[in-house]
């Protein structure tokens, strides 16, 4: 498998949906690391170094949001993709407010994940 | 008593004697033989002597009577003639031809002459030379034989004026005749100035009398002032018998002032010209004095403020009388002659007591002024307290009418509250059971809502799978597109659950321009497949060019859902839902939304718009037309509809355009 090697690290306490994301990166060619809470999230962050965080917002503990200020915290430059089920005008403009460099909601288009990845990462 | 000794008895009495004594004598002489007869005839002799004697004594005392008799006489003779001198009439007696034989003193006073003067003059002197015709036939009547004439005449003095006398003619008779003959006139005058001058002045009074009862009964026949006062100016010249002239002034109660009312023999203007308010001497003195005044001549009398005028006016004396009733002075009565006049007394009094019906004219007139003023007033108050009367009658007819309308509405309004009361009961239990349901909606609502966002990432992972395993080239053509299948699937499932979002998203109170195309379209996705599986096509025509509409999109979506659900209800067999929308005389935009359904019943469509009405029984809320027609006055639009019982229902919105849209459009 040839491709992008940034390591993108994925936040959602769906399991499924952390699967469906890695897959469709991975085949996309990106290092892929999952995330099942804020928390781990942060934990990780905080352990490793990542390219990308793509994130669900609305998570028990501590929320998308928050992993975006601590994220943004420890690493300034690191890109953040914000997806929300329950997204909102609101929610959107709360996430550009802590720093999130795109705001999806739910249920978005595979090829809509692939480009808004691109983006983020400047490519 | 002494028998009447009369001189025939005396005489016979003598003779008697003398012939007894003759007789004796005779027989004595003649016959000695006789002389036997001596003592029967001394007996007769003595008999004869003592009658003799008794006549004497008898003569004697008839004597004593005479001379008593003679002095009576003297006395009443003097005292005839004390009477005669002294009497108050004057007495004259004349002979039958009137020569004058006698008078008494008060003859003499009364003919002006002395008494010595008289004697020997024919009466006739003493007449006024104009009753000398009626004298002489007077006098031929006595010497006729006519007793006793009682006759006027004016005795003429030799100085000084004529006067009236009385006479009283009788005739004197000679005694010797035994009275049967007339040998002269008694003539008794009484001097009648006196009592002509007071059967003058009776006679004056009367007149005044009879004037002033005229005037009186003329006074109090009317009542109004002026004419009162005329009547009585009118007779005036009743009272006084030459040229005068007359004035009425009253005193003003409020000023003190006097005021003119009316005047006789002068120019009225000029009078009143003339006549200051404020009193003169001559009439303050008679206002504060209240008895009259008199001045002999104004013209010179130093009291007079203007004389020129009384000289021009000819008017000399004066006499002013206070106008007064009950001790109140009401004014003053003037009166003035044309030539110098001392007024008399009679006079005084006589203008005085018409100067007391001059103040009860006034008085009257004055009371009968105020009588009628408060008659009026009477009247007016009379008329004005009838029309409150009438006013309030009418008021309190009406007031009647409207408490009587008021009971019959009350009992009406008792009635229909007792009705209602049922109704309100039923309405309560409706309303209870509407909150409970539209509690329930709202909590649907929220659920939705809430099983709408959790939707979300079970379709997230069905639609991202289907699109990751469509890459896989190992699968069959059939199962990638059972994979697209999915795949779309998931997208409409997508489709609604936004649309279900959105519904549910709060509304802003921000109006927004709203594509109507797109808000029909948008309403239309969420209601579709209820609509395709109730057998109704959909007709949407919404011109390109219709200008957008201003408001917030959630509720009117939710309008629009409610109406597209109504006429789901009303086509249980299927049909035709069609939108249109058109704009209206440039200034409103209207969507129609029409059914070929069953139409509205024509009892039913007033009450449609009613919160809580409902025709869906158990199924309605009953919410939906009366909050869509709340939403539509909001947007400051309006909702109507027509409905048919073949030709099914159309629901108008109309919705006014902005001011800019307005002008665009105009031009």
């Amino acid at each position: 498998m040839t491709g992008p090697h940034e390591r993108i690290l994925i936040v959602d306490d769906e399991k499924n949906v952390r699967v469906l994301y890695s897959r469709v990166l991975q085949k996309e060619g990106y290092q892929v690391e999952c995330a099942s809470s804020g928390s781990e999230a942060i934990e990780k962050l905080a352990a490793k170094s990542f390219d990308l965080v793509v994130t669900d917002l609305k998570m028990n503990g501590i929320d998308g949001l928050d992993v975006v200020k601590q994220g943004k915290a420890v690493n300034r430059g690191l890109p953040f993709i914000l997806i929300s089920g329950y997204g909102t005008a609101q929610t959107a403009a709360s996430a550009a407010n802590e720093g999130a460099d795109i705001f999806l909601m739910k249920p978005i288009e595979m090829t809509e994940l692939k480009s808004a990845v691109k983006k983020a990462l400047g490519k | 008593m002494v028998a009447e000794l009369r001189r025939d008895n005396i005489t016979n009495q003598v003779e008697s004697a003398r012939r007894r004594f003759d007789d004796l004598h005779r027989r004595f002489t003649t016959s000695p033989s006789e002389r036997d007869l001596l003592p029967e005839s001394l007996q007769e002799l003595s008999n004869t002597v003592e009658e003799l004697c008794v006549a004497a004594e008898e003569l004697q005392h008839q004597n004593d009577e005479l001379a008593a008799t003679r002095v009576l006489l003297e006395e009443e003779r003097q005292h005839f003639e004390d009477l005669f001198e002294f009497a108050p009439d004057g007495y004259i007696v004349t002979d039958l031809y009137g020569v004058i034989r006698e008078a008494n003193n008060n003859a003499a006073k009364l003919l002006h002459l002395r008494r010595d003067f008289l004697i020997g003059k024919p009466i006739v002197v003493c007449i006024a030379t104009g009753e000398h015709v009626g004298f002489r036939r007077l006098l031929t009547r006595l010497q006729r034989g006519e007793s006793v004439l009682n006759w006027e005449a004016r005795i003429q003095p030799r100085d000084g004026p004529c006067f009236p006398v009385a006479m009283t003619i009788s005739r004197t008779r000679d005694r010797r005749s035994r009275g049967q003959t007339a040998i002269g006139l008694r003539w008794i005058l009484r001097d009648l100035t006196q009592q002509k001058a007071a059967e003058q002045q009776v006679k004056t009074q009367l007149r005044r009398i009879s004037v002033l009862r005229d005037i009186n009964l003329a006074i109090t026949a009317t009542l109004d002032l002026q004419t009162g006062l005329d009547v009585l100016l009118d007779r005036l010249a009743l009272l006084f018998p030459y040229p005068v002239a007359a004035t009425v002034r009253l005193i003003v109660p409020e000023t003190g002032q006097l005021e003119h009312i009316i005047c006789r023999g002068l120019n009225d203007l000029e009078w009143q010209a003339h006549e200051p308010s404020s009193p003169g001497r001559r009439t303050a003195q008679v206002l504060r004095s209240g008895l009259p005044v008199t001045a002999r001549n104004v013209q010179s009398d130093p009291d007079t403020r203007s004389p020129d005028f009384y000289i021009q006016n000819n008017l000399v004396s004066y006499l002013g009388v206070p106008l007064t009733i009950q001790g109140q002075v009401l004014g003053i009565l003037c009166l003035y002659t044309r030539e110098e006049h001392e007024f008399t007394k009679d006079e005084i009094d006589s203008f005085s007591a018409l100067s007391v019906q001059a103040a009860i004219a006034i008085h009257n007139s004055q009371l009968y002024e105020r009588l009628k003023n408060q008659t009026v007033e009477l009247r007016l108050a009379g008329d004005e307290l009838e029309m409150r009367v009438e006013e309030r009658t009418a008021a309190l007819a009406a007031a009647n009418e409207d408490l009587r309308s008021e009971i019959r509405e009350r009992k009406q309004v008792e009635e229909k509250l007792r009705e209602s009361e049922g109704r309100l009961l039923t309405f309560a239990n409706q309303l209870e059971d509407h909150l409970i349901a539209n509690d329930r909606l709202i909590s649907v609502g929220e659920l939705s809502a809430s099983v709408a966002h959790e939707f979300n990432n079970p379709l997230q992972i069905i639609l991202g799978f289907a699109q990751n395993l469509i890459q896989e080239e190992s699968f069959s053509e059939a199962q990638q597109q059972d994979l697209c299948i999915i795949e779309e699937e998931a997208r409409r499932c997508r489709g609604i659950i936004r649309n279900l979002l959105d519904f549910a998203r709060p509304t802003s109170n921000e109006p927004v321009p709203i594509v109507v195309d797109a808000i029909v379209h948008d309403s239309i996705k969420l209601v579709r497949g209820y609509l395709d599986k109730s057998n109704i096509a959909v007709d949407i025509r919404i011109p390109a060019d219709l200008p957008s509409i201003y408001g917030d999109p959630q509720p009117l979506k939710q309008v629009l859902i409610n109406l597209f659900f109504n006429a789901v209800d009303a086509m249980p067999n299927g049909g035709t839902l069609s939108i249109g929308a058109a704009a209206e005389q440039a200034s409103h935009v209207t969507i129609a939304v029409c059914d070929t359904g069953q139409g509205i019943h024509p009892e039913t469509l007033p009450h449609i718009f009613r919160p809580f009405f409902t025709t869906k029984k158990k199924r309605g809320t009953g919410l939906g037309l009366s909050v869509c027609d709340r939403i539509i006055k909001a947007h400051g639009g309006s909702i109507t509809v027509k409905s048919s019982q073949e030709g099914g229902t159309t629901f108008f919105l109309h919705f006014p355009l902005m001011e800019g849209q307005i002008d665009d459009r105009a031009t």
